[in-house]
C-alpha cells in the first residue's frame, strides 16, 4: 500500500505541474493581450502581402533582366511596376502603423515579464493567433 | 598576539573595502552624479527611432545605416563617460579620434549626463540623415528630444541644464567631424558609389535582380572605428570557383540548390524570412542587432550607464563588422549562388526570397550578426556564455518571436537563413560568422570599457 502511494505522489506531482504551466489566464499578461492578438493578425497578414509583393516585383524584374541585352536602367515608366509600388506605399504605411501600436504594447512585456514568462507569453499569443485561423 | 593578528585583519579588510570604494569613485574632481544614477530608456528610445527614420530615408542601405548607428553610439557615450567610474573616453582609442579631440566638462562644475546625453543623442541623429531626412522625421527628433528633456529637467537648475545641452552639442558636433573622414561621409546620396566598373570574369558577381550596379563597392576602403578589425579578419581565398560538376565549388553551389528546391522545411523557410528583416520594412540588419541589444538593456533595467556603453560597443561592432565584410566582397567579387545555379544547373531556379546587389563572399548577415553576438553575450551572458533569450522585435513586424538559449545560436540561425534563401553558399556563412567573432573580440579587447557596469 505504502509504496503505492510512493509512486502515486510523483504522478499527482507532474500532473500539478502540468496543469499550471498550460493554464495562463489572459488577464495575467501586462498588455491588452486581445488587442494585441488582434494585431498581431492584422500584422502577419500584413508581412504575407509584402513578401508576395516583393516576389511579384522579383520576378517580374528578373523575367526584363533576363530579356535585356543593354545595360539600361529597367524600365521606370512599368505601369506595373508604377502600380506596385503605390500598392508598396500604401502597404508600408499600414504596416508601420500597426507596428508602432504593437510596439506600444509590447513595452510592458519586455520589462515586466521574466525570460521564461516571455516563452510561454509568445507561446499563448501564436495559440491564439492560429485559433483565430490567423496564418 | 591573537588580538595583533585579529586587528591586523580588520585592517586588511578595512583597506580592501576602501579600494573597492575608489573604485567606483568618479575619476573626475567632477560634483555631478554619475551616470548609472539615470535610468537608459531614454537612450533606448533614440535607437528606436533610428531605425524608424532608417526605414524612411532614401539612401540608407545596409552599410550606410550601420555607419550612422555606430556613430549615434559613440556620440552618446562621449556625453556621458565622464559620469561613469574609471572609464576612458574613446579619443585616443578609436581611429580618427585623437586623443584630446573631444570636449571635456569644465573641472568643478555640475552636469546632468542624461541632458548631456539626450542632447548628443539628437544633434548625430540630425547629422547622420543630414538632407536626405523628412520634414516629418526631423520633427520626430525634434519631439523626442523634448520630451525627454522636459521629463528629465525635474529640479535640475536652469545653469545646469543649460551646460549640459550645450556639453552634448558640443560632443555631437565633434564626433561629426571625425566623421566626416571616415571614407562614408554622406554616403547616403550616392549608395552605389557610382561611378563603378564591374569586373567582369566567370567567378564575378553579375546583377541579381532590378540593381545593375552593386551596392558601396568602395566601403571596405572606409576608416574602421577600431584600429585593425578590417586588416585582421579578413577571410582569406574561397574554395577555387570552378564550373566543372566534379569541382567543390559546383557541389557548394548544388548544396544551395537542394536545399531550396527540396530540403527547405517550413520553419526554414519562416527562419530566412524572419532574418531577411523583410521587404519595404527594414531597418537594415544592423537594425534589427540593436533592436536586440536595445531589448535586453530595457528587460534588465540597465541604467544610463550600461546603455550607452552596451549600444557604443555595438555601434563600433556593427560598423566595423560591415567594413571588413564589404572588403571581402569586393576583394573577391565572388558570383552568388543565384547567378551561378542559373547559369551551371538549372536556368528555372528561383531563390526564396531575393538577393540583395552585392557579391558573395561573405555574408553580411553572419558577419554583422557574428560581431553582435560576441557583444550582447558579453554584456549579459553568464560565465558558460548562456542567455535564454526571446526576440521579441519582430513581432511588430508579424512574426512570431523566436527564443534561444545563448546569443551564439541565435547567430548560427541568423548565417543558416542566408542559405536557407538561397543567398549564400554554406562557406560565405561560416567564414562569415569567423570574421564577425573575431570584429566583436576586436571590439571588446582594444578598448578600454568600463567595468563593473551597472
Amino acid at each position: 500500500m505504502r509504496s503505492k502511494i510512493v509512486l502515486l505522489i510523483p504522478v499527482i506531482f507532474m500532473f500539478s505541474c502540468t496543469e499550471t504551466q498550460e493554464k495562463q489566464p489572459v488577464d495575467m499578461w501586462p498588455v491588452g493581450f486581445e488587442n494585441l492578438v488582434e494585431l498581431h493578425c492584422k500584422a502577419r497578414d500584413l508581412r504575407k502581402q509584402r513578401f508576395d509583393l516583393a516576389d511579384s516585383i522579383r520576378n517580374y524584374t528578373d523575367l526584363q533582366l533576363s530579356n535585356q541585352e543593354s545595360n539600361e536602367p529597367i524600365l521606370a515608366d512599368d505601369v506595373k511596376l508604377r502600380n506596385w509600388n503605390i500598392q508598396k506605399d500604401s502597404l508600408v504605411r499600414e504596416s508601420k502603423d500597426i507596428a508602432d501600436s504593437i510596439k506600444v504594447l509590447l513595452d510592458d512585456v519586455i520589462v515586466k515579464l521574466e525570460t521564461d514568462q516571455k516563452r510561454v507569453f509568445n507561446d499563448s499569443l501564436i495559440k491564439a493567433v492560429s485559433s483565430r485561423g490567423c496564418e | 598576539m591573537k588580538r595583533v593578528l585579529y586587528f591586523a585583519l580588520l585592517g586588511v579588510l578595512a583597506v580592501s573595502c576602501q579600494n573597492d570604494d575608489d573604485s567606483t569613485q568618479d575619476p573626475t574632481p567632477n560634483p555631478s552624479a554619475l551616470t548609472r544614477t539615470y535610468s537608459g530608456e531614454f537612450l533606448n528610445d533614440y535607437f528606436t527611432l533610428q531605425c524608424d527614420i532608417t526605414k524612411d530615408t532614401p539612401g540608407f542601405l545596409p552599410t550606410i545605416a550601420a555607419r550612422a548607428y555606430g556613430y549615434l553610439g559613440i556620440a552618446a557615450y562621449e556625453s556621458v563617460v565622464h559620469g561613469i567610474s574609471g572609464a576612458q573616453s574613446l579619443a585616443g582609442q578609436v581611429d580618427g579620434m585623437p586623443a584630446g579631440s573631444l570636449p571635456i566638462p569644465i573641472a568643478d562644475q555640475k552636469y546632468n549626463w542624461a541632458v548631456a546625453c539626450n542632447a548628443s543623442s539628437a544633434q548625430i541623429m540630425r547629422y547622420m540623415f543630414g538632407s536626405n531626412i523628412s520634414p516629418e522625421n526631423l520633427t520626430a527628433i525634434d519631439d523626442l528630444e523634448a520630451v525627454n528633456l522636459e521629463n528629465l529637467s525635474d529640479g535640475v537648475p536652469a545653469e545646469v541644464l543649460n551646460r549640459s545641452i550645450n556639453f552634448g552639442v558640443a560632443i555631437a558636433d565633434a564626433v561629426y567631424d571625425v566623421s566626416t573622414t571616415d571614407g562614408g561621409h554622406e554616403s547616403y546620396l550616392n549608395p552605389f558609389q557610382l561611378p563603378y566598373e564591374i569586373p567582369v570574369a566567370d567567378y564575378c558577381w553579375i546583377p541579381t535582380g532590378a540593381a545593375l550596379q552593386p551596392l558601396s563597392p568602395y566601403w571596405g576602403s572606409n576608416r574602421s572605428m577600431v584600429s585593425g578589425t578590417m586588416e585582421q579578419n579578413q577571410p582569406g581565398p574561397h574554395i577555387p570557383f570552378s564550373t566543372d560538376p566534379e569541382s567543390e565549388f559546383y557541389e557548394a553551389a548544388n548544396v544551395v540548390y537542394n536545399q531550396v528546391m527540396t530540403v527547405n522545411t517550413q520553419e526554414e523557410v519562416t527562419i530566412t524570412e524572419y532574418w531577411a528583416d523583410d521587404p519595404f520594412q527594414t531597418c537594415t540588419p544592423a537594425g534589427h542587432s540593436f533592436n536586440i541589444v536595445n531589448q535586453l538593456l530595457r528587460e534588465t533595467g540597465a541604467s544610463l550607464e550600461k546603455t550607452a556603453v552596451g549600444l557604443a560597443m555595438m555601434g563600433l561592432a556593427e560598423n566595423d563588422a560591415f567594413i571588413a565584410c564589404w572588403k571581402a566582397k569586393y576583394d573577391h567579387m565572388l558570383i552568388r549562388p543565384v547567378s551561378y545555379i542559373k547559369l551551371y544547373i538549372d536556368p528555372n531556379f528561383n531563390t526564396v526570397i531575393g538577393t540583395p546587389p552585392f557579391p558573395a563572399y561573405t555574408s553580411g548577415h553572419a558577419t554583422e550578426c557574428g560581431a553582435g553576438a560576441k557583444i550582447v553575450s558579453h554584456l549579459f551572458a553568464n560565465a558558460n556564455g548562456d542567455y535564454e533569450f526571446t526576440d521579441l522585435s519582430q513581432l511588430q513586424y508579424g512574426f512570431s518571436a523566436r527564443t534561444y538559449d545563448n546569443f551564439y545560436t541565435m547567430a548560427e540561425e541568423c548565417a543558416a537563413s542566408r542559405f536557407y534563401g538561397g543567398i549564400h553558399y554554406t562557406f560565405d556563412n561560416d567564414l562569415g560568422l569567423e570574421m564577425g567573432y573575431g570584429i566583436g573580440d576586436a571590439i571588446i579587447e582594444n578598448i578600454n570599457w568600463p567595468t563593473n557596469i551597472q
